[in-house]
């Protein structure tokens, strides 16, 4: 303790300074309503631009990008790839399932061969954007099985993650390419996936940029900050901290919760929309799920 | 306090006295057992401000023997002599947009009644001793 204080008052105050400063960079969220593209462009550029140290093509990999001491802990942890036994499962499931007419998921959804990185996508025939957990829940709705036994953001969660992951792991490798067709209430989801983003929210009147883009590679307490791009390319993943896989929608509703708001519904449109948003401002990443965090 | 140190308000003299601050603390810490103990307010006001369901301020900040502090907002020390006013204290954490412009990513605490009128005033007893 009497070399730890003093150093860590210094280390504590160095950084501080530092704080102000990863905030300073301008960055409007109301630029470009009408054009995701120009926007998406912009908003890479304010972390290309801040945060150098992190390689383009390791954006993907979390706070493991651009933390070395993460990183180690990380490659230990990737050892013995607990995520593994979630795909295996997936896959046994995902080919074992049957909807009550008798027919696999793949009758529903397509083939497992690249369909997650089919996903978020906007569908014009109802105007929403999907989200592939939701696609199976509704698979399973459509089809008839009875309301208990389908898989809910609760019961059955631990099989939906489970061909999550095996779905995830079935687009290793392929690249995120999320569209937004010419149709105004794409635009429109879009656009609100990214007030979301932005909007202050909750008891602590946090937003998700506060945390995720003006302080990103910060830390609260021990947990480093991640920054806004490659929040959706290694999903599901598998957080050593809880013993447990997590779904994309899970974690953005687990986040908003820490907000002390009362987040939205799981898989409503507002979670959907954000997804839209953070995927498709990870176009070209590379998908990596299931991935491993701590 | 002299004259002179109360006029000391910008960042760059409060960055030095703190850090002429730690280095006499480099010294003093070698005496554990001579640090003061704390009123039961101030106590109390540290209790809120480490706890995690509470203040929370080390989530940001780092304060003096707060375990795995933040780094996201200025470490807290020599408050007395950065707000001699107490309640420029007391505002800072009702709610910290009036100082630091609506986009300040700490809470308001006391806006947001995420902590009492009588809590934000432990706290900054606490504070005082920092
Ligand atoms: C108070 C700070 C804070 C706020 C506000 C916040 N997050 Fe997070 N978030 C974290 C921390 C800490 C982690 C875990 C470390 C990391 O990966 O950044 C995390 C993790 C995540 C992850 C998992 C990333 C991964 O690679 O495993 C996603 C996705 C995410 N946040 C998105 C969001 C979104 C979207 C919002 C807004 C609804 C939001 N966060 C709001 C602190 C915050
Ligand atoms: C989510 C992050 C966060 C939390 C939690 C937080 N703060 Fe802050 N705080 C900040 C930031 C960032 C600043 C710096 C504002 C600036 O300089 O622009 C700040 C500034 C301050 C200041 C002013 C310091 C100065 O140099 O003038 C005080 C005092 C303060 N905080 C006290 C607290 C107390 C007490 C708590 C807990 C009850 C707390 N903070 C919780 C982020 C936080």
């Amino acid at each position: 303790m009497k070399k730890i204080v003093p150093t860590l008052l210094i280390v504590g105050l160095i950084a501080g300074i530092g704080s102000a400063v990863a905030a300073d960079a301008k960055f409007n969220p109301l630029n470009n309503p009408s054009n995701p593209e120009e926007f998406a462009k912009e908003f890479r550029n304010y972390f290309y631009q801040n945060f150098p140290q992190i390689k383009h093509d390791e954006y993907n990999m979390g706070t493991y990008g651009f933390d070395k001491d993460a990183y180690s802990q990380y490659k230990d942890m990737m050892e013995f790839p607990p995520q593994d036994d979630y795909i295996a499962k997936g896959k046994k499931i995902w080919n074992e399932y049957r909807l009550p007419d008798g027919k696999p998921l793949s009758s529903c959804v397509g083939d497992a061969k690249g369909l997650r990185a089919k996903y978020p996508y906007f569908n014009p025939k109802d105007g929403q954007v999907h989200n592939l957990e939701l696609d199976l829940i509704n698979c399973q709705k459509n089809a008839g099985v009875p309301a208990d036994k389908v898989w809910g953001p609760k019961q059955g969660y631990a099989d939906l993650a489970a061909v999550s992951a095996y779905l995830s792991s079935e687009s290793d490798g392929m690249k995120v390419d999320v569209q937004i067709p010419k149709d105004p209430r794409a635009t429109e989801a879009f656009n609100n996936g990214k007030e979301m983003f932005f909007r202050k929210t909750g008891q602590l009147n946090l937003s998700c940029a506060d945390c995720h883009m003006y302080h990103a590679t910060q830390r609260t307490r021990a947990e480093i900050l991640h920054t806004g791009i490659g929040n959706t390319s290694g999903f599901p993943v598998y957080r050593y901290s809880k013993q447990n896989m997590v779904t994309l929608n899970n974690r953005l509703f687990g986040c908003m919760r820490d907000t002390r708001a009362i987040p939205f519904p799981q898989y409503s449109e507002q979670f959907r929309d954000l997804e839209y948003f953070l995927a498709y401002i990870d176009n070209g990443q590379v998908i990596n799920g299931p991935a491993l965090r701590k | 306090m002299t004259p002179k140190i109360r006029t000391l308000t910008t960042t760059s003299a409060a960055v030095f006295l703190a850090i002429s601050f730690a280095f006499a603390g480099s010294a003093g810490a070698a005496e554990a057992s001579a640090k003061p103990t704390l009123t039961q307010d101030q106590q109390a006001g540290k209790d809120i401000a480490f706890s995690k369901s509470e203040g929370n301020c080390l989530a940001c900040h780092a304060i003096a023997n707060g375990e795995l502090p933040g780094n996201i907002g200025p470490m807290l020390v020599a408050m007395k002599i950065r707000y001699p006013n107490k309640e420029d204290l007391f505002k800072v954490i009702w709610d910290p947009r009036e100082k630091f412009g609506k986009g300040i990513i700490m809470p308001p605490f006391g806006d947001h009644k995420i902590l009492t009128k009588e809590q934000i005033d432990q706290v900054v007893d606490y504070l005082y001793t920092l």
